[in-house]
């Protein structure tokens, strides 16, 4: 997986909720609790892990009955999405932050 | 640096102070009491250096208010937190209005007093303790016992079989107007209050309360764990709680609609 979550963001549930809350650390980045989907807390779980790609797709492939590129596409814009947000970093990136 | 006891509660903490004014503004233990303290406090000097680059004098009172985010955390392992939040007191419950900094929640609880005289009365002007008391137990797999008598019209009863009971308690943090005076009560309702366009009072459930809500429980941010155990406690808040979400666009016209809706 080319992402991975940001050092300093803390998985947790509130009500039932699977939320993103920024600690101290990554308030340059991220201040604002967040909420994911059942799906994509646990896709985020599992590239916190570092499951492989294949892992994580046959996960979606099982629950959403979608094809591999759908959800690789999927999956791209929802990483895409919480760097823009700050919870996550592009691997790449990594040594510059 | 000196070292002073400061209680909270029933609960004693050896606080390192930069300031010795500090301890003014703060309960000193008996001296008689031998309670032993349950953590040590100060203020870490990264937290230091932010307020310094803000423009915070290192004064007693920065000191007073800096403090605010270790009192909780060391109040946590003991199922107490510190809110974000204005405290009243109504009919012998207490009611907590939640906002940003200037959002108006003094300003609520200026207009609740001045329309209902005597009617209401201030726990805490600022941050108040909430505490965590687990009621019995339900027996057999119904719903939990109402545990507050029998004045449960604006108490929602928790659907898990172990009940709880938050004590909402005063603090010495009480804001610039200083109100405070009233004794602590249990919680039966919170108001999320935010400024709009209209004047608006909606019913929220636990979910749609858990992310506005979260951002007004006090901590340093620092310590993952103790992130994760004040969602816990948030939880527990939300399960006992009636919660409303108050939209105010000019007051008095809100804060009238809050007394009809809420405080009738």
């Amino acid at each position: 997986m080319q992402y991975k979550p940001r050092p300093g963001i803390v998985q947790a549930k509130i009500c039932g909720l699977h939320v993103l809350i920024p600690s101290r650390v990554t308030y340059d980045h991220c201040k604002s609790i967040i909420r994911l989907p059942s799906l994509w807390a646990i896709t985020y779980d599992l590239i916190q892990k570092g499951e492989s790609d294949e892992t994580i797709i046959r996960l979606h492939q099982v629950l959403t009955k979608k094809s591999e590129d759908e959800i690789r596409q999927r999956i791209e814009r929802f990483c895409e999405n919480l760097v823009e947000q700050g919870f996550m970093i592009r691997e790449k990136d990594e040594g510059r932050l | 640096m000196i070292r002073q006891q400061i209680q909270l509660l029933q609960y004693v903490f050896s606080c390192q102070l930069r300031h010795k004014e500090t301890a003014e503004y703060f309960q000193i233990p008996e001296p008689k009491s031998n309670a032993a303290p349950v953590a040590e406090i100060s203020v870490l000097q990264r937290d230091w250096d932010e307020l310094r680059t803000q423009g915070f004098a290192d004064s007693a009172h920065t000191e007073y208010s800096v403090l605010t985010p270790y009192f909780s955390e060391a109040l946590v392992p003991h199922e107490c937190v510190i809110i974000h939040a204005a405290a009243l007191r109504w009919r012998d419950r207490a009611y907590l209005i939640c906002a940003e900094s200037g959002v108006g929640k003094s300003t609520q609880a200026h207009w609740l007093q001045k329309l209902r005289p005597g009617a209401f009365s201030v726990i805490c002007g600022d941050r108040p303790i909430l505490e965590f008391r687990q009621a019995a137990e339900s027996k057999g797999g119904g719903s939990a016992p109402n545990s507050l008598g029998s004045d449960s019209s604006s108490i929602r009863r928790a659907s898990t079989k172990r009940t709880d009971v938050v004590y909402v308690h005063p603090s010495p943090w009480n804001g610039k107007e200083n109100w405070h005076g009233a004794d602590a009560a249990p919680l039966a309702g919170l108001i999320l209050l935010n400024r709009g366009e209209e004047n608006r009072i909606v019913s929220l459930s636990e979910r749609e309360a858990a992310l506005p809500l979260y951002p007004q429980f006090i901590h340093t941010g620092w310590n993952p764990e103790m992130i994760r155990q004040i969602a816990d406690l948030e939880t527990r808040l939300l399960n006992t709680a009636s919660i409303w979400r108050l939209t105010t666009h000019d007051v008095p016209a809100s804060t009238r609609l809050l007394l009809e809706t809420v405080f009738h």
